[in-house]
């Protein structure tokens, strides 16, 4: 699981009174290294002080060295005179500013792809059988025991596998490739979608996790008779490539599954976790209208 | 931080352009020409690398420019599909207001018609980016993706055949 510190840091690039503006290219040039570098940038015509937040660590601006001081709510922000400077020079500015501040690099080898669920409030009915279904603690539910995607750094990157299992066509992952997963607005087809699921489970001869299990209880078996770590992973891949093509599932997620054993507490946990927020939404009904706050 | 001075742009419009920077599903060229336009126009906006992992961290940012929103400035997003992007303010824990944001969609939309709603406030933009491509292709698409699930054969996976 990857722990997310609260911001990505922010730039803001001045260009108000006591700074020249830069040329429209450059400008975008310079926008593009920062983000693509990860950073947040604000690009500020008037009151430096008032544009940064505190996120941010760092104005820059051509100051032609009259560099203002600039105070941000909780940290004093360095300021830079970047005149004279190229793009990338800026960035590696930049860069030295932000010192030991963690940022998220696209394309980096540590980073994070930021891939998981994002409910559709308008469409979600708070059924919980996401919840139920997945296996790594990426939902939760609220104080009102609506859904919530609790813990989004723990979701398997790539993975759409619950996006599949909503009857309400409410899972959203915004950087699948396609629609309606996508964000792309439902179609009629699309509700009756609630087929496709059915047709999942049919071919895996009952839910996927159940399948999941047997699959892996099986080739452990063999495994123990053949004493083969290599076989038994070849036949638990075999095994797996149909479920992996039927849900969209990337064959490393189910490699990587836990043991049998595992995934049957986990679940059990996940099951358990769905029905206590069931119970607390029907007892909040109980209660009146004014005890369960409407989605929004 | 609030109020719209800070970043120069005209006194009721704060534009937000999303990079999407950890992923291609907004086309190069289309994100390349938005930033080039709006860093061209000569106004103040705000720019972040991916609007995924910000809400990912329930940054404390969206829920300032959600506040601005539905105090009477008007948010331009510049990013994917509008229902995605309201899901993610959602999940921040700051829900957008259904009046004051006007989300543009890079993932279809030429540059130059995000550019005309992010600059503008062209409303066919702003309609167009809700609506998708094609209603017919998406039904079509979404009808062959179902097809071709169902003819999988309900057979054991290969595994078993021994
Ligand atoms: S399965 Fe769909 S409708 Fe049910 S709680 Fe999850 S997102 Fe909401
Ligand atoms: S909001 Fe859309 S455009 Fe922005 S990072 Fe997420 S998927 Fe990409």
């Amino acid at each position: 699981m990857t722990t997310l510190a609260t911001r990505q840091p922010r730039v803001v690039l001045y260009e108000g009174s006591g700074a020249e503006p830069f040329a429209g290219p450059e400008r975008a040039e310079l926008v593009a290294a920062l983000l693509d570098r990860g950073y947040s940038v604000t690009l500020a015509h008037e009151g430096a002080a008032a544009a940064a937040d505190d996120a941010t660590f760092v104005v820059v601006g051509r100051f032609a060295g009259q560099a203002p001081q600039v105070t941000a709510a909780e940290a004093t922000v360095e300021v830079h005179d970047c005149s004279g400077r190229s793009p990338a020079e800026v960035v590696g500015l930049v860069d030295g500013a932000r010192a030991d501040r963690p940022l998220n690099t696209p394309g980096a080898g540590d980073s994070w792809k930021p891939w998981f669920p994002v409910i559709d409030p308008v469409r979600c009915t708070n059924c919980m059988q996401c919840l139920s279904f997945c296996l790594f603690d990426v939902y939760g539910v609220d104080a009102d025991h609506r859904l919530r995607v609790e813990n989004p750094s723990n979701c398997k990157v790539n993975c759409p596998a619950c996006s599949r299992v909503c009857p309400e066509v409410a899972i959203m992952f915004p950087k699948y490739h396609a629609g309606p997963i996508d964000g792309a607005p439902v179609s009629q087809t699309d509700v009756g979608r609630e087929k496709m699921k059915i047709d999942i489970s049919a071919l895996l001869g009952g839910d996927l996790y159940a399948r999941l299990r047997e699959r892996s209880a099986e080739a452990k078996n063999r495994f123990s008779r053949e004493r083969s770590a290599d076989q038994a992973l070849a036949e638990r891949r075999r095994c797996l490539t149909k479920l992996a093509d039927a849900a969209a599932i990337p064959r490393e997620v189910l490699d990587a599954l836990p043991s049998p054993e595992e995934i049957q507490r986990k679940s059990a946990e996940a099951a358990k976790r769905a029905a206590a927020a069931l119970a607390g939404q029907a007892a909040a009904e109980g209660m009146g209208p004014a005890a369960s706050s409407p989605s929004t | 931080m609030s109020g719209n001075d800070a970043t120069g742009t005209e006194p009721t419009v704060r534009m937000l352009y999303c990079r999407c920077a950890f992923a291609q599903v907004v086309p190069a060229d289309v994100k390349g020409a938005v930033l080039e336009g709006l860093a061209g126009s000569g106004r103040g906006f705000e720019a972040v690398a991916d609007l995924c992992d910000m809400a990912a961290r329930r940054d404390p940012h969206l829920a300032d420019l959600s506040a601005l929103a539905k105090e009477g400035t008007t948010l331009r997003i510049a990013a994917c599909w509008p229902r995605a992007v309201r899901g993610l303010f959602h999940l921040a824990d700051s829900p957008l207001g259904e009046a004051g944001v006007e989300i543009l969609n890079m993932r279809t939309l030429p540059a130059e018609r995000v550019l005309a709603g992010m600059l503008s406030g062209d409303p066919t933009a702003v309609a167009e980016s809700a609506a998708g491509r094609d209603d017919a292709a998406a039904e079509q698409a979404a009808a062959g993706r179902i097809a071709a699930l169902g003819q999988l054969p309900p057979t054991t996976p290969e595994g078993e055949k021994r």
